[in-house]
């Protein structure tokens, strides 16, 4: 059995290349050759960045200066187009003069670890929310028992009604949180029935009348009579509304440049064969840090207000759907999140008509 | 604290839930105590100024995470209102980690009380006769003492 360096070299299940003073490669592992090619005498920031200049952080341009063993992180870009996130570690190769005439540079995959991390992070972030949330509802809760059990010792009704007010309030968010947590958790196969989307979407704004009113906000509907029932999941596709319409009022309630605000709820035609819900603030609009984050999981801009866990449900009924989902927004303008439906969904779809729905590109971020 | 003291005590409630000034303001004026509301940090302050409570309520996140926070420290450096006893009230005590008592840094937030959401009632009165107390022995701390304390903060 052959157990040369270089086969043990090859075969090791990371990158390993060593780089010339000019960063150009003479050699790499087969490892390396197998996910890049023979990249013989080119530079490194070709082949792994696809750029034409050096990288700024480089630990290869450090040992080069300083002759030491240097260790970085980086993403690099495969071939296909793939970013991989790696830790490197870099070692001179000295001449007898001890001047460094290249440099080893090993470099390991840790993908996995980086997005574990990432998700622990979440993980822990969402906890701490969710806890914040429940512990509002819970004093909202206990402080609506509280004044209906006054009321009642007084047989003051009108007093009870209001504690009855805010106990339905808070029975409302706890439902919609529970309710999240477990819609996002799970993949839920669509039940489809038929529906009438401007109904939807008027016990949508119903619902949230309250609310609005309450910080002082337009909530107002545009809702095509014409349009046809179709056949949709209705309570997911009533979930998918609130969330949007809670988050639309969110955003306003926290707007302080402008005093007064409006969210309008429109459902209505999109083309000849899909319809649509549009939900339209004049809030202070998003910016591109917060659209790129838009569909993560507890990604929440709200501190205190928001799980993030409403806009990852949105995205996945959308998808449950067949649909669409376009996002409009201007910083100091506002936002309007489209979704966009099949008219003619039904349990048998057509292949054809998927096809064409996925056509219809998500234009995330369109200012 | 006897409820002829207690008829006379005004507490400002802050708090940006709606649901929460109607309840805990009705659970304070059903216990004798006179009650104002806010539902931000700058209407807070407004109300703070004109109404001079005996005691607030606040909520330390609002309009954002740190509205509570602010105002506490605008108070500090109003020497009228710097004495009137604060109670910080939020649901993310535990998740901040918020130890009002290992800080004695004047610019941090260091209310006479802090309580988690939901706010246990029976806690919250037996807090309440705890920092009036407090704060009633502290306005009628003696002369020397009081002198001490301008000659350290002017030093300062």
């Amino acid at each position: 059995m052959d157990l040369s360096f270089k086969m043990v070299i090859d075969l090791l299940p990371i990158y390993v290349t060593i780089q010339d003073q000019d960063l150009r490669y003479i050699f790499a592992n087969q490892t390396f050759r197998n996910d890049f090619g023979d990249v013989f005498g080119q530079h490194c920031y070709a082949v792994v960045k696809g750029s034409q200049e050096r990288c700024q952080q480089c630990p290869v341009q450090k040992t080069l200066t300083d002759k030491k063993v240097h260790t970085g992180e980086g993403t690099i870009r495969l071939p296909g187009g793939n970013l991989q996130q790696v830790v490197l570690y870099t070692t001179p190769i000295l001449d007898v003069m001890g001047n460094v005439t290249a440099v080893i540079e090993l470099a390991t995959n840790i993908q996995i670890i980086k997005e574990m991390y990432k998700e622990l992070i979440f993980l822990g972030q969402s906890i701490a929310l969710l806890s914040h949330d429940i512990k509002n509802i819970l004093e909202g809760l206990q402080g609506g028992v509280y004044v209906v059990d006054e009321g009642l010792a007084d047989n003051d009704m009108k007093l009870a009604g209001k504690g009855w007010q805010v106990i339905k309030k808070n029975i409302a968010e706890i439902t919609r949180v529970t309710q999240n947590i477990l819609y996002s958790s799970k993949n839920r196969q669509p039940r489809l029935q038929k529906s009438s989307p401007v109904k939807l979407a008027r016990e949508a704004v119903d619902l949230f009348q309250a609310k609005a009113g309450s910080l002082g906000i337009q909530l107002i509907s545009s809702l095509n009579p014409e349009l046809p029932g179709v056949a949709v999941d209705a309570v997911s596709i009533s979930r998918l509304l609130n969330n949007l319409i809670w988050n639309a009022l969110e955003a306003c309630s926290k707007d302080l440049q402008k005093r007064r605000h409006t969210v309008i709820v429109r459902a209505d035609f999109y083309d000849t064969r899909h319809f649509m819900f549009e939900v339209e603030d004049d809030a202070d609009g998003m910016e591109p840090r917060i659209l790129d984050n838009l569909f993560n999981q507890f990604f929440s801009t709200k501190g205190a207000a928001g799980t993030g866990l409403g806009l990852v449900v949105v995205d996945r009924i959308v998808h449950s759907h067949g649909g669409k989902i376009e996002i409009l927004t201007k910083t100091r303008k506002g936002s309007l999140f489209r979704t966009i439906f099949r008219l003619s969904t039904t349990i048998d779809m057509p292949v054809q008509d998927l096809e064409s729905m996925d056509a219809l590109n998500l234009q995330k971020g369109d200012a | 604290m006897n409820e002829s003291d207690k008829k006379s005590i005004k507490i400002a409630l802050i708090d940006d839930n709606e649901d929460y000034l109607f309840t805990m303001g009705t659970f304070l004026t059903r216990n004798g105590f006179i009650t104002v509301t806010a539902n931000n940090g700058s209407k807070g302050l407004e109300l703070i100024q004109s109404e001079r409570p005996d005691l607030i309520l606040l909520d330390v996140m609002m309009e954002s995470s740190y509205a509570g926070f602010e105002l506490w420290k605008t108070l500090q450096a109003d020497p009228a209102l710097k004495e009137i006893p604060v109670i910080g009230v939020s649901a993310m005590q535990s998740e901040l980690g918020v130890r009002p008592e290992r800080y004695s840094d004047q610019d941090y937030f260091h209310p006479s009380a802090f309580l988690d959401k939901p706010v246990d009632h029976e806690l919250l009165l037996k807090t309440i006769a705890a920092v009036l107390k407090a704060a009633e022995e502290h306005k009628n701390r003696p002369r020397w003492k009081k002198t001490l304390e301008k000659l350290t903060e002017t030093s300062r």
